[in-house]
């Protein structure tokens, strides 16, 4: 790779040196064997369904994994190492607000927000919260929608970043070639990840970073014990400092910035749609736990590969604090492993930009194009209209990704796209499943507000800086105020937002029926006696519910394809939907038969 | 690394998982509970 006809497109060498080819050819293999087992999945659902059937056991595993691999990013694989690598201890706070927001979620939304988007059929947030607003002005669906674009775009861009680093660091070839094949790699992959065995390339894909985020650190313990003393005679006291030797006003700005990101959970819609799709009620419990258990290990483990990189290489002796975990890996495993493992993270970040591409495609065909321009748009048009979509949104986030490509991916993710969608969407989705009395002009208020107060935050100091204002360091509070986490604000200002504008106007009507959904085991609501079968306010017109089971049950062995409804449609749904993540995930429950004994 | 610090780092995690640990008693005798009453109310 070092010669021959690539060598004008190749910058200063790769870090990978001889072990780059391998790191490469394992990819290639990995993508080769991804691909041809999606492909062989599709042909034989049975396959499929047997694989969720197994899940019996393991369904509510491969959620838990899933949910954290939708996360499994380019952030958590090089950002947190990064930051681990330059702020030295404090990385551990990484997990001080992500680790509690993510369980409050799995206690508080995930049963709420499955059972409700069951009844109603629901397979997009905007449409959730339309049918929970009873917004007939498709304001909410409209701005959501426009959220989940901007933001959803913005992480794809930070993906191919991160995937165009990897290459990069590896390979050595200049940046724009590494964005370009990132990009490529990226939006081939939603193509075949999006309608093949997504939930389980997640698990594995996670499987594999996870056992790297135990064996690195492992590993370099047995070579070094503990790195602690070496970090700080490498880079100062600050760095075994948890607050990174700051004091005063910079230390607590710099935990709540910590803190802050957890506030994100609620508002990220790729993981919302893992609760959505989980195959029972009832196994939101176990998920919750996995999910949580997966959140310990990859947050010390990442933190950890950080400082051994302090230790083994040196403070700032790494160009791009990026490399941080590439460098361990190839330091630490032989190259075929070191070339798995680094395949696996390089997968994992296409497979967390196929989940968003995803995300957002939906977003314009779904809750835009079929929302509002054409209703009566068959699944034909529909399937062929997001592939344009997502061609034309992945090559918008490529142009992201050269313009932020000089931007760290840790800051790249938390500023343009989990924290956008945080304040944005987070205070609905929390208030539509929770509080009576939020409204559709309260949400949209809040979207606009929160989204407005994200960007603008995020760049305040800069503007500042500009004209002059920008506060000293040694005003603490001022400064520590200014360059705290945007999410931050803007979270409060969108529930400030939401709160108000909603107690302003008048809430929906028949909101104690919608509410009753939460409190009962989902068998209550879907098998009364007294039950039509299906709620009048499903977002389908709604098929009756014995008919909509039998139908489950009926496709099961071809649930696959795109026809494969898990939500239930079947021919007299006149209203077919857009592929979307959640129709994956639904449709690989719908193989295993879950639907006929839900509850 | 001082004392505070260790606490820092360790005591997050291990607050996180006795609420983890919490949650998951907790849910699981609230969703007994739960189909219990279901159950009496329709028997």
């Amino acid at each position: 790779m070092h010669s021959g006809a690539l060598a004008p497109l190749q910058g200063s060498g790769g870090i990978a040196g001889a072990a780059g080819i391998w790191v490469l050819a394992t990819f290639a293999l990995y993508l080769v064997v991804l691909v041809g087992i999606g492909l062989w999945a599709s042909r034989f659902m049975d396959s499929v369904g047997d694989y969720v059937i197994g899940g019996r056991e393991i369904g509510p595993v491969v959620t838990g994994f899933s949910e954290r691999a939708s996360e499994m990013s380019g952030w958590l694989t090089l950002g947190v190492p990064a930051d681990a690598y330059g702020t030295g201890i404090m990385a551990f706070l990484n997990g001080l607000g992500m680790i509690p927001a993510d369980l409050f979620a799995w206690a508080g939304i995930a049963k709420r927000l499955r059972k409700y988007t069951e009844i109603v059929r629901s397979v997009t947030l905007p449409t959730f919260f339309e049918t929970r607003l009873g917004d007939d002005t498709g304001r909410v669906k409209a701005v959501s929608a426009l959220v989940l674009m901007l933001f959803e775009g913005g992480y794809v861009g930070a993906q191919i970043v991160a995937a165009g680093t990897l290459l990069q660091v590896l390979t050595g070839i200049q940046p724009w070639i590494g964005i370009i094949v990132g990009g490529i790699i990226v939006i081939g992959y939603t193509f075949l990840g999006g309608y093949f065995a997504v939930a389980w390339s997640d698990y594995f894909q996670g499987a594999i970073i996870l056992i790297a985020f135990i064996i690195l650190p492992v590993l370099a313990f047995t070579e070094m014990g503990l790195p602690f003393e070496a970090v700080a005679a490498a880079a100062g006291d600050s760095a075994t400092s948890i607050t990174a030797g700051m004091a005063g006003w910079a230390a607590v700005f710099g935990v709540i910035s910590y803190a802050a990101i957890g506030l994100g959970v609620p508002g990220n819609p790729h993981i919302m749609v893992r609760f959505m799709g989980i195959d029972k009620v009832r196994n939101v419990r176990l998920a919750a736990m996995v999910a949580q258990l997966f959140m310990f290990v990859a947050y010390v483990g990442a933190a950890l590969v950080g400082l051994y990189a302090i230790a083994m290489f040196g403070d700032g002796a790494l160009a791009d604090p990026d490399n941080a975990m590439p460098r361990l890996t190839l330091d630490l495993l032989p190259s075929v492993v070191a070339g798995i493992v680094l395949a696996a993270a390089l997968a994992a970040m296409m497979s967390s930009a196929d989940s968003q591409l995803l995300v957002a495609t939906s977003a314009v065909v779904e809750d835009v194009y079929h929302g509002f321009l054409d209703r009566d748009a068959s699944q034909e048009e529909l399937v062929r209209y997001s592939r344009y979509v997502t061609f034309g949104l992945g090559a918008a986030s490529v142009a992201f990704a050269f313009v932020a490509k000089d931007t760290p991916i840790y800051t790249l993710v938390l500023d343009y796209a989990w924290g956008g969608l945080g304040a944005a969407i987070g205070p609905t989705v929390i208030a539509t499943l929770w509080w009576k009395r939020v409204t559709a002009a309260g949400s949209v208020a809040s979207m606009i507000v929160g989204t407005a107060t994200m960007v603008l935050w995020t760049q305040l100091s800069t503007v500042l800086g500009w004209v002059g204002m920008m506060p000293p360091e040694s005003a603490a509070f001022w400064y520590g105020l200014v360059t705290v986490y945007g999410l931050f604000p803007a979270f409060i200002v969108s529930v400030s937002t939401l709160v108000t504008v909603s107690l302003l106007t008048e809430p929906p009507e028949n909101v104690d029926e919608h509410f009753d959904v939460f409190d009962k085991p989902l068998s209550a609501i879907i098998d009364a006696e007294d039950s039509p079968g299906t709620a009048e306010y499903v977002t389908d017109g709604g098929v009756d519910e014995s008919r909509r089971l039998s139908s489950a049950n009926r496709n099961s062995p071809s649930s696959g394809d795109v026809d494969a409804r898990a939500d239930g449609g079947d021919a007299t749904d006149t209203s077919p939907k857009a592929l979307t993540e959640a129709d994956n995930i639904r449709a690989h429950v719908a193989a295993s038969e879950y639907w006929a004994d839900d509850d | 690394m001082s004392t505070l610090d260790w606490l820092g780092v360790v005591g997050p995690y291990a607050i996180f998982f006795v609420m983890l640990i919490v949650y998951y008693v907790w849910e699981g005798r609230r969703e007994r509970a739960l189909r219990k009453q279901y159950e009496e109310d329709h028997a």
